[in-house]
Formats: C-alpha cells, sequence, structure tokens
C-alpha cells in the first residue's frame, strides 16, 4: 500500500488586520486610559517619556520574554512605580491594565506572528498619537486660559 | 417650465437624506452598464420630465408636482433590501408601493420641499403611476391612488424611461411611441468615438443644426444628444457643412498669437507640428514669429562643439569665437524656421525670398542657398554659407540682439499675409461625418463607415492603423503632439524591429487635429492631464450653458480654485456644499473665502476684455466700476453668453483648457504632484482630483490612461475612475473601497464611499504638505508612504523636527492642524 507523500490540510484562515481593528481599538482605549493615572517624574515630549510604562509593555510583548498576565501587569507596575512622580498605582489604573494586557494576550493568541507584530506597531503609535492629542488639547485650553486672563 | 428653486432645494434636501450614496441604477453588464445614484437619478427623471411636460403642453400647476413626484418616484429603493439587491448581497427588487411609514416619510420630504395639499398629493400619485406595475399589489395601489391627466403621465414616463437608456436603440419603443402621438419625431445623434475637444465641436455643431431644424434636445449623453421636434429632415451635407463652419469657428476664436505658438514643435527635431494651424488664421505667422523670437534658440543659442571647432580652425578665438558662433547659430535657426514656412505655403515661396532679399539689400540669389539649411547641415558648410552673408548684410557688425531683431523683423515682414487657398479642414469634416450617427424619426440619416479589416492579406498587405483610436493612419506620431508612445509599437511592425528613429507610431487624420486643437488650447502631453467630467444632471441646454460657463470661470478664475492648491484643499476639508455650487458654481469663491482676490482679478480681465463699461451692457450687467460689474458677475447676474465668453478666453496656470457642452466637460489640468514623484503616488492624487470634481461639481469623471486616446467609457459604473496600478487597487480595496472595472463606487455599501475616499486623500495631502514643510516628508516616494503608516508614527515624525517644545509657541498650532488631518485620515481610511 502507498502512503502520500503531501498531505494537504486546511487550515482556517488566520485573521489580517482588517478583521481585528475593533480589538485594537478596544485595547488602545485602554491603554490610553491606564496611561491618564501616569505622571512622569519628568515632563518631555519624546515617545519614550510619553508612551510611558505602555511603551515597555509593548516591547516586552513584541520580543516574548514574557508570557504569563501576570507577570506583564507586575513588569508594567514596576516600571510606573520606578518613573511616575508617585509609587502609588491606583486600583482603578491596575484594572484597566489587567484588561488591557489580557485582551493583549488573547489578540497573541489568534494571530500569526507577522500580523501580531504589526498589530503591535498599530497600538503603540495609536496609543502615542492619543495621548500626544490629549496633551496637545490641555496646551491649547491652558493658552486659551493664559490669553483669557490678559483681557 | 423647470422649477428651478424647487430643484436646488431638493439637490440640498435628498442629499441630506445621503441618496447621494444610495444605488438607483446597477448594470455591468457589457452594453447595459451604467450605476447611477439615487440622487442624480431622481433629479434627472424630474428634470427630463419637466422639459417633456413643456414639450407635451402640460398645464403649468402640475409643473411642480411633476417635478416633486418624479423625485420621489423610485422611493422604495431607498429600502435596504434593493440596496443590497445592486450591491450583489442578495435581496429583492422593491414593489412600487410604499409602506404606510415610507408614505410618511415621502409626505416629510415634499413638506421640506415646500409641498403641502393638492401638489403633494398629486406628487405621490405621479410618483405611483409613472411605471407599468410589475406584482399585483401594485395594480391595486395605482387603481387607488386616483387619476392625473394622461398628458402628465407621459411626461413621468418619458422622463424615467430616458434616463434609464440602455442605448439609442430603445428609442422607438415607448420613447418614440409617446412623443409620436403627440405628433413628435425622436432623433439622436451619437459619436462612435469622444476625443475631447473635436467630439464637442461634432456636438455643438449637430445641437445647433438640430435647432434649426426645429428639434429640442431631450437628453445629453457623453457621446449623444437625444432630441424632440416637428421639424424636417436633415441632409448628410448639411451635416459635414455644419461640422466644418464649427470647426472654422473654433479655431478663429483662439487667439492668433497662441495658434502660431502651438504650431511649433521643436528646432531640433519636427519644427512645424502642426502647420496646419497656421492656415487657419491670418496672424497666426506673426503669432509663430512672436513666440519664436522669445525662445533660446534664438536669443542666446548654444553654440556646439562642432562650430566652435570650425571657428577656431578658421582662426576666431575668445569673445569674437563665442559672438560668431552666438549669431551663426540663431541665423541658421532663423532660416530653418524660415525654410519650414515656406513649405507650408510654397504658393508664396518665390515673393517672400525676393521681400527677404530686398529688405536686408542682397539678391534674392543670395538667400535660395541658405534655405538648403537644416539640423544636420555640417558646421564647415554652415560657416561657409551664413558667415559671408551676415557679413555682407552687415548683420555681423551688429550687436547679437540688434542682429536677431533685424532678421527677425525682415523675415516676419516677408512672410506678412501668407494666407492659406481655404478649406483647410474640409476632409477633416468629412471623416467626422463617417464617424457619426444621425437618426430621425426611426430612419437612418447617417450611419458610420466601417473601418477597413486590417489584416485581409496578411501584414504586408494590410492597412496600417491609428494607434490611438484605430481608424486608418495617415501621419507620423509626433510626441510633442501625441505623447509618450510616439515612437511605440504599431500593428505593422516585424517583431524585435527597434522602437525609434523614423519607426514612428502613425496616428490617423482625426486624431492628429484633435491632438493639434488640444496644442493651440496650450495642452502640452508630458505636462498636463486629461479629465472628462459627464454632467451627473441631466441639464437644459441653457443651464448646461450656464452651468459649465460658471464652472470654467470658478476654476479659472483665480488660484485659489486650483485642485493642486493646498490651500484650496483645507477649505474642501472644511465642507463645501455641493447643493450651493450647483446653484451658482461661482459661489465657490464665497466659500473658500477668495471673492475678494476672485472679484479683483474678475475686474482685471473684465477691463481687458470689453475696455468700457457701456459694452457690458448688452450682457445684462450695469455697473459703474468694473469691480461692481465683477461683483453681479460673480453673483450670477449676468448673461450667460457673457460667462462663455470671459471662459473662452481665460487661461489659469493649472489649467490649459475647459472645455463643455451639455455632454461633458473636457478640462486639461497640470499633472499633479513633484516632477519627480513616484507615480503611485500620482495616481493617488489624480484620483483625488477626480473625486473632488465628481463631489463639487456633480459630474462623473473619467481620467484616460493615455491622454490622447479617445475616451471609451460614456457610461460610468460609479463616481470616478482614473488608472491604477494593480498593488494601489488592491491597497484601495483592502480599505475598503468599490472598485468595479476601476470605477469607485459611491455607494455606502462600500466600506470607504467615492466622497469619504476624496476626504481621506485630501488629508493625506495635507499631511505630505505639512511634513514637507519641515522637511520630513518622504521625497519622491510621495504620498503613498503616508497611506501605509500608522498616523501616531507620522506624528512622531513630525513633532521630532519641531524645534524646542512641541507644544510651546507657534509649534502648538502645527501639531493641532495636523492632528486634525490625522483624525480625518484616521475616520476615512485605518477605521
Amino acid at each position: 500500500m502507498s502512503r502520500p507523500l503531501v498531505v494537504m490540510r486546511e487550515e482556517k484562515k488566520a485573521p489580517g488586520m482588517e478583521e481585528i481593528r475593533g480589538e485594537v481599538r478596544e485595547i488602545v482605549e485602554l491603554l490610553d486610559r491606564y496611561l491618564d493615572y501616569y505622571v512622569p517624574r519628568q515632563y518631555g515630549f519624546s515617545k519614550h517619556t510619553i508612551m510611558g510604562p505602555v511603551g515597555k509593555l509593548l516591547s516586552v510583548l513584541e520580543s516574548g520574554k514574557l508570557y504569563d498576565k501576570d507577570a506583564l501587569v507586575g513588569y508594567v507596575v514596576n516600571v510606573h512605580r520606578n518613573t511616575a512622580r508617585s509609587d502609588y498605582v491606583p486600583p482603578e489604573a491596575l484594572r484597566v491594565l489587567e484588561e488591557a494586557v489580557e485582551k493583549l494576550i488573547a489578540l497573541r493568541a489568534k494571530l500569526p506572528s507577522r500580523v501580531w507584530i504589526k498589530a503591535l506597531r498599530e497600538i503603540d503609535y495609536a496609543v502615542y498619537k492619543a495621548r500626544f492629542a490629549k496633551a496637545a488639547e490641555r496646551a491649547a485650553a491652558k493658552k486659551a486660559g493664559e490669553g483669557g486672563g490678559e483681557e | 417650465m423647470v422649477p428651478r428653486e424647487l430643484f436646488y432645494r431638493a439637490l440640498d434636501v435628498l442629499r441630506r437624506e445621503g441618496w447621494h450614496r444610495k444605488v438607483a441604477k446597477y448594470a455591468s453588464a457589457q452594453g447595459r452598464a451604467r450605476w447611477q445614484p439615487l440622487l442624480y437619478h431622481a433629479l434627472n427623471s424630474a428634470l427630463t420630465a419637466c422639459t417633456a411636460a413643456d414639450l407635451l403642453g402640460v398645464e403649468e400647476r402640475y409643473c411642480r408636482p411633476l417635478f416633486a413626484g418624479m423625485l420621489l418616484h423610485d422611493y422604495t429603493k431607498t429600502r435596504q433590501s434593493f440596496q443590497d439587491m445592486a450591491t450583489g448581497k442578495g435581496g429583492e427588487a422593491p414593489s412600487k408601493t410604499l409602506t404606510p411609514g415610507e408614505e410618511e416619510e415621502a409626505r416629510r420630504i415634499l413638506s421640506q420641499l415646500g409641498l403641502e395639499g393638492w401638489e403633494a398629493e398629486t406628487a405621490l400619485r405621479v410618483a405611483l403611476l409613472n411605471e407599468t406595475p410589475a406584482r399585483p399589489v401594485d395594480v391595486a395601489a395605482q387603481l387607488a391612488a386616483g387619476p392625473i391627466p394622461g398628458k402628465v403621465r407621459d411626461a413621468a414616463v418619458l422622463g424615467d424611461l430616458l434616463v434609464s437608456l440602455w442605448g439609442y436603440q430603445e428609442l422607438s419603443g415607448r420613447v418614440g411611441e409617446i412623443l409620436g402621438r403627440y405628433g413628435y419625431r425622436v432623433a439622436y445623434h451619437r459619436v462612435t468615438q469622444v476625443r475631447g475637444v473635436l467630439t464637442q465641436i461634432v456636438h455643438r455643431a449637430l445641437t445647433r443644426l438640430m435647432g434649426e431644424k426645429g428639434y429640442r434636445p431631450l437628453i445629453y449623453l457623453a457621446d449623444g444628444v437625444v432630441y424632440a421636434g416637428r421639424g424636417a429632415r436633415v441632409g448628410v451635407d448639411e451635416v459635414g457643412q455644419a461640422l466644418e463652419r464649427e470647426l472654422a469657428s473654433f479655431l478663429q476664436s483662439l487667439d492668433p498669437g497662441r495658434l502660431g505658438e502651438a504650431a511649433f514643435g521643436n528646432i531640433v527635431q519636427t519644427v512645424l507640428k502642426a502647420p496646419e494651424l497656421l492656415e487657419a488664421s491670418p496672424r497666426a505667422v506673426e503669432g509663430l514669429w512672436s513666440y519664436v523670437e522669445a525662445q533660446r534658440f534664438v536669443a542666446s543659442p548654444s553654440v556646439t562643439g562642432g562650430l566652435r571647432g570650425e571657428l577656431a580652425r578658421r582662426g576666431f578665438r575668445g569673445v569674437e569665437l563665442e559672438d560668431v558662433g552666438a549669431k551663426i547659430a540663431s541665423a541658421k535657426n532663423l532660416f530653418i524656421v524660415f525654410k519650414e514656412l515656406l513649405s507650408v505655403f510654397p504658393e508664396h515661396r518665390g515673393e517672400a525670398v525676393k521681400r527677404l532679399a530686398e529688405k536686408l539689400g542682397v539678391e534674392p540669389g543670395q538667400v535660395e542657398p541658405l534655405l538648403q539649411i537644416g539640423n544636420t547641415t555640417k558646421a564647415g558648410l554652415l560657416v561657409d554659407l551664413l558667415y559671408p552673408f551676415l557679413e555682407k548684410t552687415g548683420l555681423l557688425s551688429l550687436d547679437h540682439g540688434d542682429m536677431v531683431e533685424r532678421l527677425l523683423s525682415a523675415m516676419k515682414a516677408a512672410t506678412r499675409g501668407f494666407e492659406a487657398g481655404g478649406e483647410a479642414f474640409t476632409r477633416e469634416a468629412g471623416m467626422l461625418v463617417e464617424e457619426l450617427y444621425l437618426w430621425v424619426d426611426g430612419e437612418p440619416v447617417i450611419v458610420p463607415r466601417p473601418v477597413k479589416p486590417v489584416y485581409e492579406k496578411g501584414k504586408s498587405g494590410g492597412v496600417e492603423l491609428c494607434f490611438l483610436c484605430g481608424r486608418p493612419a495617415e501621419h507620423e506620431a509626433v510626441a510633442s503632439l501625441t505623447g509618450d508612445g510616439a515612437e511605440s509599437f504599431h500593428n505593422l511592425r516585424a517583431g524585435g524591429e527597434r522602437s525609434g528613429g523614423r519607426n514612428k507610431a502613425k496616428i490617423c487624420r482625426l486624431c492628429r487635429l484633435e491632438a493639434t486643437l488640444r496644442s493651440a488650447l496650450g495642452f502640452r502631453p508630458d505636462a498636463y492631464d486629461v479629465y472628462y467630467l459627464m454632467p451627473a444632471i441631466a441639464m437644459s441646454p441653457q443651464y448646461a450653458s450656464h452651468y459649465w460657463s460658471a464652472v470654467s470661470l470658478a476654476l479659472l478664475g483665480g488660484g485659489e480654485l486650483s485642485l493642486h492648491s493646498p490651500a484650496f484643499w483645507r477649505k474642501y476639508l472644511d465642507g463645501l456644499s455641493p447643493a450651493e455650487v450647483a446653484r451658482n458654481p461661482l459661489s465657490l469663491h464665497e466659500a473658500l473665502g477668495t471673492r475678494a482676490a476672485a472679484r479683483e482679478r474678475l475686474a482685471g480681465r473684465l477691463r481687458e476684455l470689453f475696455g468700457s463699461l457701456d459694452l457690458l451692457r448688452e450682457y445684462g450687467v450695469e455697473a459703474g466700476s468694473w469691480e461692481e460689474a465683477a461683483e453681479k458677475v460673480l453673483r450670477g447676474e449676468a448673461d450667460p453668453g457673457l460667462l462663455r465668453d470671459l471662459a473662452a478666453v481665460s487661461t489659469g496656470g493649472d489649467y490649459a483648457a475647459l472645455l463643455a457642452s451639455g455632454n461633458y466637460m473636457v478640462v486639461m489640468a497640470r499633472a499633479p504632484g513633484g516632477r519627480d514623484e513616484a507615480e503611485a503616488s500620482k495616481m493617488l492624487r489624480r484620483l483625488n482630483r477626480a473625486l473632488m470634481l465628481y463631489k463639487m461639481f456633480h459630474a462623473f469623471v473619467y481620467v484616460p490612461g493615455e491622454k490622447m486616446a479617445p475616451f471609451p467609457e460614456p457610461r460610468p459604473l460609479g463616481a470616478a475612475k482614473v488608472p491604477l496600478k494593480a498593488d494601489l487597487a488592491s491597497l484601495l480595496r483592502e480599505r475598503g473601497v468599490v472598485l468595479r472595472e476601476g470605477w469607485v463606487g459611491f455607494e455606502e455599501e462600500a466600506g470607504l464611499p467615492a466622497e469619504e475616499l476624496s476626504e481621506a486623500l485630501t488629508a493625506a495631502e495635507l499631511l505630505v504638505e505639512e511634513m514637507r514643510r519641515r522637511r520630513v516628508d518622504f521625497g519622491n516616494a510621495g504620498l503613498l508612504p503616508v497611506l501605509e503608516r500608522p498616523p501616531g508614527m507620522l506624528l512622531s515624525r513630525l513633532v521630532a523636527a519641531l524645534p524646542g517644545n512641541p507644544l510651546g509657541g507657534r509649534n502648538l498650532e502645527v501639531v493641532r492642524v495636523f492632528l486634525r488631518y490625522l483624525d480625518v485620515l484616521e475616520e476615512r481610511w485605518w477605521m
């Protein structure tokens, strides 16, 4: 009896970026909300400073150094405490962070690595844009306030 | 008869209802293909029904209900089930009968349009009764609806039938039958090739001739016009004469200086690329000399190495060598132009040589040898011929500038009064007739002559064909007229043969004439793109004339309205009202905040054109100053004829020409993007221009890949079509853009309908512009990288380039503007 040399097995099509847009948006919103609770020790406008602990979280996810949810949350909390003005992490921030990490892990599980890297890049820059936009709004409000005072 | 106010209001109301994103007609099969948005189908049915009502003698009081009723005649197509069916997602054809909820909505729309009581009730009856019922439920509803006069119903049926035409052959069916009952004959003309400028002339000539014969246009299509009338039959000869007249009057309307300029090709290639233009006007030769005078090859020519070496061999050195070399080079080029001119007017040759010799104080026998000079004349012979001549005539002792001036004025005088024997375009007019269908009352008057079969006897015995349109070719293609491809393959070329040299592609006489006319309008195939705008709104001849003239004037009236201007893009994103633009395209200046600049420019142009305010009274403009006159024109108070005249003489920086008829408008605009920008980015920019034109001017837009090739798709399948590379098409599809045979879909079922795509692309163009200012753009890669990178990445690139605190001082405003465009891009493109 001959055995086939090649076996064709139908696999489920992996989702592309178009299918996960909604999830990416949710994660971005959560990470953005988490960063509302993070006040850096020193203000700056570099991407590194603006992203704070979230930047570190995304790089550790990209490198694959840590896999476990608790390990990832712990890693971020440690960065938060060491770089924020106060080392206190509010429970609400922790809850939002945990939810974001959970969603990130779920997303990683269903994506091929090529799309996963692309998704991380999108999340990274989307959070950056959201944070910068907020900073710009604050600066504009402050400037308007100053202007009003002069009148 | 068309209730104009109601039309403008309807456009506004139905756009707000989102009808411009709903499908009314859909078909992709060959011969039946057309996609129409519900907004335009409704408006066109209403407008055409009103034109028909006028013809049938419907009572004036039915005008508004008929118009409003036709707006709503396909109301049930707003149902999701129909939209699903149209976009291939299942669904079903709707019945005509409105549900109680739909009826309430329809009444709400009628009330917004200002129709109440009897008018609203009649409108609802018209909406229901204009079609043969397809289902039992519709029969019952029609019986219960109550009557409307037969003439009103016939006008309504005609309105819908005419705007839903698949092909002209349908006209002999119900359209002919209904109009026949009222004693009208249906006629149509149709061209087999739509060539841009030339076909505009054909449409104008035919519409004028049919008007004189008592036929009135019912509906315009890009390739023809449908008429109704009680007039006499039209003869073939009359059509030929009408075409010849129209062609001649078009050429005479052009500036003779421009004709001369357009006739000139390249001093080292084909010197006179379109000599026939010189025959169109006696002043064209003067225009040619004026153009030549300013050219570098005459004013400051380069002295070639060969000439320099020859002069050095004869003992010339330093400044003297440069001076003599420049004089010989200028004289050589002027004699080449002179010789070429004489070959166009051989009957004047002897007289011209005699006159030139007289002016320069020599014998004609001394001029004759100079007429053998060409671009390939050896330097030795050139010096032998020209040096003694320049010395003898005293030109050599003059300063270079004075020498050129004296020689040129002698040549101008020698060629003054050159006139052709007439009948310059008789043959072309005859050929245009061969491409025409003209049917009157179901009988053919003219049918096109078929092109000869090509390969009857194998390649050697075949007919060489025009590489643009496929007619038998007669002329060699010239790159400066036809653009890239002049040295490309043609049907008789042997395999592996070299492309280049005398191995040129061939073109037919008509394509050559088209290229020549475009050239006379300032079009250069290497620098300009061609946009065909097919009106999405079925216009009456008067409205078409007014509308297109105003569009031309609006576009030409100022650089601010250039589709290439970032200032315009900003205003475009801020939101322009297409309904307002339809009312008066000149109102764009108002919307853009550029009214004052436009008024000033227009005042200057009026002053230049008319010289006296009294002359403006003929156009219904009573004004005490040029500024006041310009303001009245911008408010749309002037006679349409004035707009037409103004548009005809205007030329704007980014536009070579805009030509319009009721059928279509052809816009020749400067190619977008930087000179070396990647072609993929330019294609996206071109697509954006086309989509902007679609949104602003209510016109389906087609941009041909081959600029000179005839327009092959007079039935649009979407908002706009531009040539796209395969990878660009897949990028657009990934973002949800529907591409039907390359046409961008307008329907909301598409993830990214045409108008939203245009906003996304405009935002991307603005982002590139902002980044370019800070030198962090993507160089020649242009627009595409902006659409491929996450918005945050673009932001971080900009922020890194800002000096100091990116949120401090002036930087804050820069960042906020950038964020605004990023948001538009993100919402439309990335979501």
